[in-house]
């Protein structure tokens, strides 16, 4: 019924698209068939690796091997530094969207609900919001200084103006039909807000989630990269400076599954949440 | 309640609360009770930007950052549009590509930089790849979806004209891709543009924006850094702006041609 921005999903989820249902039994092949195939370029990318990394193309400091490469995770896992790394960025996320995120949210709804707040704020807010989030990384150094102030501060930028422009639109986007019917109804306030503007506000609201989530996890990389002492962007700059390649690989494939693991759990919570919004 | 009515073009209330926000400002500096370095009195602002735009060494990054953006956009969205168009059109390219694509797309984009320079160097090599990987996603991704929701009865008009492979691309699934793929091509400036600040700011060598940026930075320069994020913030919304208007003039001079036809 209610579907989101055709346009934030798309960036969210490339290649939903309707598929004939197979019978049950040509399900599981052509399920194992689609890895196969999936794996193919995946597989290619590490024999040409092994085979320049064999053939000694590369020096072993700029190319390390697969194999040394999965040995340095598992030290990384087994002596816990990767996991401590993990906890600290994912908790600055946690909190940084926490604040931002809600006061996103509060100004969102505000703004859609209320014409006179939208002409009043509406402008100098979407003015402000034309300027990438990384290019406050300056100003807002000068300001917090490079500690866990920073971190949170830029976190809130990054989750703010997903999360009120989603909401707004959330607030907007029940047709003028359904608040008729709820007029018919003579639906009271609480009636109104559950049946009416929840449901249709909702499954923006997620999708905002999704994507103050994404641009969260990639601004707060980039800050840790410049100016941190802790978390998964930090480990990644250091193992760079110390020309430790290995754990660079391991933390860029730490980075993608979490930013992917993320995104997996917000697109749970949309199925458990909004099952009426969700393509088949 | 009115819903769904468009919003007036110039409404005036927009505008009380920057003047309510540069009242205090100029007010907060005139006191004197906070550090003139973070809140930088009006007339140092006035000042930085003419300083500013008689500086060689401004001009030169800007047009370096421009040219870098150039570039890089170019080579990532040629790419991005390519392999959109392979995988959009065809089921089995999509089955072979989409999962890599969308596992390399999970990396957040500035995670590339320690591997891209401990490859490539400092230099431009780096900072091109990493620009043309910001574009190539965005353009990638629009032209796939675009290029994939081609209407079936078109598609089928193409069986009935026994159509090839590259007939069915070139008449039937990019012209009905169009606007998906010029949307693709605006996400990837902006992207491309953000890639090239924060690349310029993160390896911070050479001329550019992103250089100036950080060094007005370290010199705490607030005055200076405000002017570096009004420009590029100002480029950012020229550059969007040139490209829709040219691809709107585009589509007229398209179809006034296919009206002749």
């Amino acid at each position: 019924m209610i579907r989101s921005v055709p346009f934030i999903h798309a960036l969210i989820s490339p290649g939903i698209v309707a598929q004939r249902v197979p019978a049950p039994q040509h399900r599981i092949f052509r399920r194992f068939q689609s890895i196969a195939i999936g794996a193919v370029i995946p597989l290619g990318v590490l024999a040409l690796w092994s085979l320049a990394v064999a053939l000694h193309l590369m020096r072993p400091q700029i190319l390390p091997s697969p194999i040394a490469v999965w040995q340095a995770g598992i030290d990384l896992l087994r002596g816990g530094d990767l996991l401590a790394a993990l906890a600290v960025s994912l908790q600055r996320v946690v909190l940084g969207l926490l604040i931002g995120g809600s006061l996103g949210m509060i100004a969102g709804i505000a703004m859609g609900r209320s014409r006179t707040i939208d002409a009043y704020l509406g402008p100098t807010v979407r003015t402000i919001c034309q300027i990438p989030t990384i290019a406050w990384l300056p100003v807002f150094m000068l300001i917090f200084g490079i500690g866990e102030e920073l971190k949170l501060a830029i976190i809130a930028k990054a989750t703010f103006l997903p999360l009120l422009l989603n909401s707004f639109a959330g607030m907007r986007t029940a047709p003028q039909r359904f608040h008729e019917v709820a007029d018919v109804l003579e639906l009271d306030a609480w009636q109104r807000l559950r049946l009416v503007t929840i449901p249709a506000a909702l499954p923006l609201i997620i999708a905002g989630l999704r994507l103050a989530l994404s641009n969260a996890w990639h601004v707060l990389i980039v800050v840790e990269m410049l100016a941190s002492a802790a978390g998964i962007g930090h480990l990644m700059a250091w193992s760079r400076t110390l020309f430790q390649l290995d754990v660079v690989f391991v933390t860029i494939a730490v980075i993608g599954v979490t930013g992917w693991s993320m995104d997996a759990a917000m697109r749970w919570i949309e199925r458990q949440l909004t099952p009426w919004s969700v393509e088949a | 309640m009115i819903r769904g009515t468009a919003r007036p073009r110039s409404d005036w209330r927009g505008v009380v609360v920057p003047v309510i926000c540069a009242a205090i400002w100029v007010a907060a500096s005139a006191s004197g009770r906070w550090n003139p370095h973070l809140l930088v009195p009006p007339r140092q602002l006035a000042g930085a930007f003419v300083e500013s735009a008689k500086n060689a060494d401004f001009w030169l990054a800007v047009s370096s950052s421009l040219l870098r953006l150039a570039v890089g956009w170019t080579i990532g969205s040629l790419a991005g549009v390519l392999l959109g168009i392979a995988i959009g059109a065809s089921r089995l390219a999509e089955r072979f590509a989409a999962p890599s694509l969308n596992s390399v797309r999970q990396v957040a984009l500035f995670a590339w930089i320690p591997l891209l320079t401990a490859w490539f160097g400092d230099g431009d090599t780096a900072k091109t790849i990493l620009i043309a990987l910001a574009a190539f996603f965005p353009a990638a991704l629009n032209t796939e979806i675009g290029c994939r929701e081609a209407p079936a009865s078109l598609i089928e008009v193409g069986r009935v004209f026994e159509f090839g492979y590259w007939a069915r691309i070139r008449r039937i699934i990019l012209p009905s891709a169009r606007p998906s793929i010029v949307a693709g091509l605006q996400i990837a400036l902006t992207s491309a543009w953000i890639g090239t600040i924060g690349a310029e700011y993160l390896i911070d060598q050479g001329a550019g924006l992103g250089v100036f940026l950080a060094s007005a930075r370290m010199d705490n320069r607030m005055d200076v850094v405000l002017v570096c994020i009004v420009a590029l913030g100002l480029i950012g919304f020229v550059l969007s702006t040139l490209l829709r208007l040219s691809f709107v003039r585009g589509a007229f001079v398209r179809d006034a041609v296919l009206a002749d036809d």
